[in-house]
């Protein structure tokens, strides 16, 4: 095993940019996700790792060594496709046993890798079928078998879990995080459903249009989202952005929009007039009725264990409020909003930025506690 | 139900009606396609008198003679010198002297045939193995001009082989490939490896460029990749287009008729011109036609398979 260091890379396919100066380390052992919309440049990123694409400029490092264009077949990272890749001329046993086979290995030895291989996965019945007969949750197996079977430096996976139906999903997903718990191999995960990244990541970049546009882990990404882009792509339903203009002084905790004053922590720097999104996730909306910051409700979606109840506020934004079945409203009611600063996150709108608030400086290992002195 | 109509029949299968027609109409099809072939077996089992009979012959008594006379040479001997020879060995001796005649030697056939055999499969193995290697280059790689040459490979097949004949014999003379298999094998891959690069590059861009990277990552190189992996993946392809460019090199008659007379010359120029006494060797050029079917057909049947799903062309995913 071995960390992955890729410094500024950058791929430009004639004069389309897919991967823009990327910047990121993934630790030894350590579960990282590229996440992102499709097209973000996740697939080539990974592709450049593991060596079927060379970079337009950047370089990439397995643990000490530059691999920037060293052949794929020399790399000794494993690949695993969307697709899965297993061929279909071959049994479930030769398909584990071919990447031995390229290393010349002892008979009697690929037999018993392949055979701890296939006990770590549960194939062991399956090993002599054909491929073309298994289902895709074996296959995707089989392919996982392929990959650990060499023992490689790093795994590159591909959006593995995008063939399989969504119960499979929620199964292999836990099976393969346990699974790198138990090799401690050191993994880049594409995907572009956050679910999968938030449950298996230790840490996830957010890719868009070729560039990084937060890098953390699940928690601080979903918590503090660097930009309105994150903000917005993580979470279901997306975080609600309330716009507004105005100027604030450093150490300002509040804002004014309409006749409501609504809480921020304090601002870390003065902030000159613009345009700026008051960003507040769907859980942290409180309907009550004694705020000033009125809205109607013009929807309830009912989903047995919560509700989101969506909501047009005075000044003609939607808000949408993620709240317990117990709350009643129904369309056309009028009620009052509130936020709690600790929850809010201020962009620039302009740059797309997150405006620096008191609220940064706390590390993020001790939000839990916060939390729970709330609690 | 209240209209009287039948739902017992799937909407989507063909009616038995319709199976029925189509069954017919297959059997016609055969048998116009059959009877021709049926009577070149026929013929080369009948004896020169029976096959230019008027009216023809449906029903006859068998002979070998055409075999016979396809496999060797005859001389005509005085019925004195025949008498005295001792009893004939051997059914093809037996034939002969009933005609006064008795067997000189073998005939060209079997050098023909193998001539035949050797350019035919000599050459179609250069255009596969060119083909493939090529289509697999334009299908996998940035080829500078890559539509460009595509066409035009694919335009060299715009005219018939034969237009350019007579530059091709002048140059073959000048190069001392007239009338020898290396010409021939090279010839024939020549005008088909267009068709085998054309055909191949469907089967091959269909293989997902996955399987190889898949190999690539675990640790072979892009040739060994291409033996292990597309290879094996592209065998229906390959036997396809095996089985077109076989027939094109065993069938071929203008350019064998030009360029070979000798030592190279294969069957289809030899076959027809078996001239028995007083003119054609019907059973003997139908006995020849038989036999310079054999081939093909164990080569397809062996291969059918792999042919069958072959055929329709870019549908070769399961
Ligand atoms: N070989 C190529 N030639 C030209 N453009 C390419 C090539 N490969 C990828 N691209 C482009 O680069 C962009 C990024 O592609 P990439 O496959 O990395 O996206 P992705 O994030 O993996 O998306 P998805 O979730 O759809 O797989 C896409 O717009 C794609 O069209
Ligand atoms: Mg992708």
């Amino acid at each position: 095993m071995a960390e992955i260091r890729v410094q500024n890379l950058h791929k430009a396919f004639a004069e389309f940019t897919a991967v823009k100066d990327s910047t990121f380390t993934v630790n030894d052992g350590e579960f990282f996700c590229l996440l992102g919309p499709s097209g973000c440049g996740k697939t080539t990123t990974l592709r450049m790792i593991a060596g079927l694409e060379l970079p337009t400029s950047g370089e990439i490092y397995l643990g000490r060594e530059n691999v920037t264009f060293k052949r794929a077949s020399a790399r000794d990272i494993a690949f695993v496709f969307q697709m899965f890749a297993l061929y279909p001329h071959m049994t479930v046993r030769q398909n584990i046993a071919f990447p031995l086979v390229s290393q010349g290995m002892p008979r009697a030895e690929i037999r018993e890798r392949v055979a701890q291989a296939a006990k770590t996965l549960h194939i062991t019945a399956m090993l002599d079928q054909s491929v073309s007969g298994l289902t895709s949750g074996d296959r995707q197996r089989v392919a996982l078998g392929r990959a650990i079977v060499r023992q490689p430096m790093a795994f590159m996976m591909d959006e593995p879990l995008g063939a399989l139906d969504t119960e499979f999903r929620e199964i292999m997903c836990a099976e393969l995080r346990a699974l790198h718990d138990r090799l401690s191999a050191t993994t880049v995960y594409v995907t572009h459903d956050q679910r999968e990244a938030m449950s298996m990541a230790d840490k996830i970049a957010i890719m868009n249009q070729g560039v990084i546009e937060q890098l953390g882990a699940p928690q601080e990404i979903y918590e503090r989202p660097a930009t309105v882009f994150v903000a917005d792509f993580m979470g279901s339903p997306s975080m609600n952005f309330i716009p507004t203009t105005a100027a604030l002084a450093r150490g300002e905790t509040t804002l004014n929009i309409g006749t409501a004053k609504l809480p921020l922590s304090a601002v870390c720097d003065d902030v000159s007039t613009r345009s700026l999104l008051y960003g507040v996730r769907p859980e942290h909306v409180r309907l009550t009725d004694d705020s000033v910051f009125r809205a109607e409700v013009v929807g309830v979606e009912y989903l047995g264990n919560c509700q989101i109840i969506t909501l047009n506020t005075a000044a003609g934004s939607t808000v949408r409020a993620k709240v317990d079945v117990g709350v009643h409203a129904a369309r056309g009611d009028q009620v009052g909003l509130t936020f709690d600063a600790g929850e809010v996150t201020l962009f620039d709108q302009a740059s797309g930025r997150a405006i620096p608030t008191a609220r940064d400086d706390v590390p993020m290992s001790l939000v839990g506690t916060r939390v729970a002195a709330h609690g | 139900m209240s209209q009287g109509i039948s739902t017992a029949h799937s909407v989507v299968e063909p009616t038995s009606g319709t199976r029925w027609f189509a069954g017919v109409v297959v059997a016609l099809y055969a048998l116009v396609t059959i009877i021709p072939l049926a009577w070149i077996i026929m013929t080369g089992f009948k004896t020169p008198a029976d096959a230019i009979s008027y009216p023809p012959k449906v029903v006859f008594s068998p002979s070998v003679e055409g075999y016979c006379n396809l496999f060797t040479t005859r001389s005509r001997q005085t019925p004195e010198y025949i008498a005295s020879l001792p009893p004939a060995n051997g059914t093809c001796e037996q034939i002969a002297r009933e005609q006064k005649m008795v067997v000189a030697g073998p005939s060209n056939f079997v050098p023909r045939f193998t001539n035949s055999l050797i350019i035919a499969f000599g050459s179609t193995l250069l255009s596969v193995g060119f083909g493939v290697m090529a289509a697999y280059a334009f299908s996998r790689f940035k080829v500078p001009l890559k539509d460009d040459l595509l066409f035009f490979i694919l335009s060299t097949r715009m005219m018939p082989p034969i237009a350019v004949a007579i530059p091709i014999y002048l140059m073959y003379r000048e190069l001392g490939l007239s009338d020898t298999r290396l010409g021939m094998i090279l010839l024939y891959s020549a005008v088909n490896v267009s068709l085998a690069v054309w055909l191949l590059k469907g089967f091959i861009d269909e293989i997902p460029r996955e399987y190889e990277e898949a190999a690539m990552v675990d640790g072979y190189t892009r040739l060994q990749a291409f033996r292990k992996v597309v290879l094996p993946q592209a065998t229906t392809g390959i036997v396809a287009t095996a089985i077109f460019c076989l027939i094109f090199a065993w069938n071929e008659y203008a350019f064998a008729v030009l360029l070979t007379s000798g030592e190279a010359q294969t069957a289809p120029p030899f076959i027809p011109i078996i001239i028995g006494e007083g003119g054609m060797d019907w059973p003997a050029v139908a006995a020849g036609t038989t036999l310079f079917l054999v081939p093909i057909l164990i080569f397809t049947v062996l291969l059918r398979k792999h042919l069958l799903r072959g055929i329709t062309f870019g549908a070769v995913r399961k």
